[in-house]
């Protein structure tokens, strides 16, 4: 059992929300650009995805789908009350949490 | 538009107060209804050995139930719901006849 | 609903559907949620037992008192020591006895020395399992109706919820604070939308468990209404269960083959090692040890656990029969059944769903809030109204009693004396007093006084207990060494602590504070 799934699901739900323009503008304070936002989400996704892969090594195809998705709302939560608590704080924390996983990943 | 009468006033209320009991009537009994038909009928009709054919049937069942329950409230009207709900439930009820198995 | 657009009429939906049964709701959710932990909450409840610590010779020691404790036994079931539960469970059927629900002889055994402990009476965890779906003092079946019912009101909330939540996808992540009646809506919507696929998955699995009771007209048209010959054909875990060998009469005492191979066996088989060991015949010729998988490693097959058999005599591996894969349709069934049920479920998922679970309540709850905050300008207006005052109490005596009456259950379970006769039925009783009172509470007080006193309350008696329990049991602290009494006592002051971080914000009515806080108020009231 490792966090990994989990800090990739936070850092994937932070890029997701950082490629709105709500959330953008409440993080880094200026006016995104389409194209940056469109990347924002999609890097996201891509975490999300990678997420799926620590969880299944773990505990196998179902229950590890079952984690996956547990993890990615939590992460979400985490993300959503940051936002709203903290949002500059976004910033190092999301990076953080998806350097932190990959580290677990490759130990 | 003319001002409404209060006669005219109550009486649009109780229309009102008429098509809401309509509409729960369908949703909670209704929707119980078309969903034990379903069970049934579905039961009988999937392409699946008779086990598993009951178990599909009846796992799909609540979903209907809820999808009919929120149809009874969306539905332009009251009277188009329960046109909607007895036209989806007709066929089931002739396959179950014709099946002859008695409920 | 004429003229209503499809929003609209989603919205009444949603409201009514969610508050005519909204306080259930949140008793089943808050229940439900417990009991993902409710071995752990009854060994936190049994003292007595909280010093049995597990090791590597604990199968072999168990097994050899079990010869002195049954040694005429037809059968001896043992519950192996895991981290929910580091005790050991014995269970054993004279010869000729049938194996049945509540018979056999059982004892509790601590896993290092193989004594039996004397835990306390108490129902433990499973009084809250229970009350989930069955609540308590009333027909088991009616009960189930009135849980089924609820949870099918439940998915109707949800779906409504979705259909008429305008921007699900825009406001995400949307929460806003000091808002007034903006930040219950954003709450609202966060706890619903986020944990989303969770609730739809625990509200269907929730009916799926009870379908056959809910619309048995499936098996009533394909079966003429035979339940038991539905089972037998689709091949459930009694008709796919190997017959234990019959006795052939007494047989001939021999010496039993050391279990510590067998269990290495099962060691490298399954991830989590062997849960539990049955013995028939035990201490004889014909003796068979079977060994069965602790936890399970898909969702697929409904934790039909993995199972070994050796001969008891000469510990050599018997083969079994391979059991079928289940087919499509029950796969579908065996996964939603097991998401919700989580019998086998790791520490890790367990705490992901437990952690989903108090999203799913806290849903409930700002939703009931929500509907006050929301009608508070109107009665401002307009008065006193009859209604919204009811929903007000039972909204205070049900989101801060329910918890209320939780603590009240466990300081009953530590409080009262342990010879006591009825102690399981008194620490019930006390957790119905207590809700009781909370009601009573709720309609004598203010709604501000309500909510805060109530959620002080909350505050004191759960971050009470783990200091009571570091103070009058040496065993139950981390200095100990176990994780999962840690665990219970950790999770309690967390509660605790944010039921008094709510209690604070409650602390003083706006009127009283200083000027510039009260127009800081009144600006955000008036931009809800």
């Amino acid at each position: 059992m490792t966090p990994a799934g989990l800090a990739l699901g936070f850092a994937g739900m932070a890029a997701l929300s950082l490629g709105m323009d709500r959330h953008y503008e409440q993080v880094f304070g200026g006016e995104p650009g389409r194209c940056r936002l469109a990347a924002l989400r999609l890097f996201g996704a891509l975490l999300l995805a990678l997420a799926l892969e620590p969880a299944v090594k773990a505990y196998g195809a179902s229950v590890g789908a079952a984690t996956w998705a547990a993890e990615l709302t939590l992460g979400a939560v985490a993300v959503a009350l940051l936002l709203s608590y903290a949002p500059r704080t976004l910033l190092p924390l999301a990076p953080a949490s998806a350097a932190l996983a990959a580290w677990w990943w490759m130990a | 538009m003319t001002v409404a009468s209060g006669k005219d006033k109550a009486a649009g209320q109780a229309r009102h107060r008429m098509d809401i009991a309509s509409r729960l009537v369908l949703a909670v009994g209704g929707g119980y209804a078309l969903a034990a038909l379903a069970s049934a009928s579905l039961a009988l009709a999937l392409p699946l050995p008779r086990a598993q054919a009951v178990l599909a049937a009846t796992m799909l069942s609540f979903a209907l139930y809820c999808a009919l329950a929120v149809w009874a409230f969306c539905a332009a009207s009251a009277g188009r719901a329960w046109k909607g709900a007895a036209l989806l439930a007709a066929p089931m009820a002739l396959h179950l006849m014709l099946a002859g198995r008695a409920i | 609903m004429k003229g209503l657009g499809l929003r609209q009429a989603n919205a009444w939906l949603h409201t009514w559907s969610g508050l005519l049964l909204g306080w259930l709701l949140y008793a089943i959710f808050a229940t439900g949620t417990v009991s993902f932990f409710r071995d752990e909450l009854s060994f936190w409840m049994k003292p007595e037992l909280h010093a049995s610590r597990p090791d590597e010779g604990t199968a072999a020691r168990v097994l050899g008192a079990m010869a002195d404790y049954a040694p005429g036994a037809s059968s001896w079931q043992i519950s192996l020591p895991d981290e929910r539960n580091p005790s050991v469970a014995v269970q054993w059927y004279a010869q000729g006895e049938r194996p049945s629900k509540g018979g056999g002889s059982r004892l509790v055994l601590d896993a290092a020395t193989a004594q039996p402990l004397q835990a306390r009476d108490t129902r433990g965890g499973d009084f809250l399992y229970r009350f989930h779906f069955e609540l308590y003092g009333m027909p088991r079946i009616a009960a189930r109706w009135i849980v089924g019912v609820a949870t099918m009101f439940m998915l109707v909330a949800i779906v409504s919820g979705v259909i008429t939540h305008k921007k699900i996808f825009t406001d995400f992540f949307t929460f806003r604070r000091r808002k007034g009646q903006r930040s219950w809506m954003d709450a609202h919507n966060a706890l619903a939308v986020l944990a989303l696929p969770f609730h739809l998955m625990i509200t269907y699995s929730g009916l799926l468990l009870l379908m056959f009771m809910l619309m048995p007209w499936g098996v009533q048209s394909a079966y003429q209404g035979d339940l038991r010959a539905y089972f037998a054909e689709r091949g459930g875990r009694g008709a796919a269960q190997v017959a234990a060998p019959q006795a052939q009469g007494r047989a001939a005492p021999a010496p039993q083959a050391p279990v510590g191979p067998m269990l290495a066996q099962a060691r490298a088989a399954w991830p989590a090692g062997a849960g539990g060991i049955s013995v028939m015949q035990p201490g004889t010729t014909q003796a068979v040890v079977e060994l069965r998988e602790g936890g399970s490693t898909s969702l697929l097959d409904r934790g039909r656990a993995q199972r070994m058999r050796f001969d008891g005599v000469t510990g050599v591996r018997l083969p079994m029969p391979a059991e079928p894969a289940p087919d499509g349709v029950s796969m579908v069934y065996n996964v939603f059944s097991s998401l919700h049920l989580l019998r086998f479920a790791g520490p890790w998922l367990r705490w992901l769903f437990f952690a989903s679970g108090l999203l799913g309540t806290a849903m409930v709850a700002t939703g009931l809030v929500l509907w006050v905050v929301k009608r508070l300008p109107q009665r401002r207006k307009q008065g006193g109204h009859a209604g919204h005052r009811l929903v007000e109490c039972l909204n205070a005596a049900t989101v801060a009693g329910l918890p209320v009456a939780m603590g009240a259950y466990f300081w009953a379970n530590r409080l009262l004396p342990v010879g006591m006769a009825g102690r399981a039925d008194w620490e019930i009783t006390s957790f119905f007093a207590a809700w009781a009172a909370c009601l009573a509470h709720a309609l004598l007080r203010s709604h501000r006084q309500a909510w805060r006193e109530q959620l002080a309350a909350v505050a004191v008696l759960f971050a009470g207990l783990p200091l009571f329990s570091f103070l009058a049991y040496p065993h139950s602290h981390l200095a100990a060494g176990s994780w999962l009494l840690a665990g219970v006592d950790a999770t309690l002051l967390a509660l605790g602590a944010l039921a008094a971080a709510g209690a604070w914000t409650l602390r003083t009515p706006v009127a009283a504070r200083p000027a510039r806080q009260r127009e800081h108020a009144a600006a955000n009231e008036v931009a809800a």
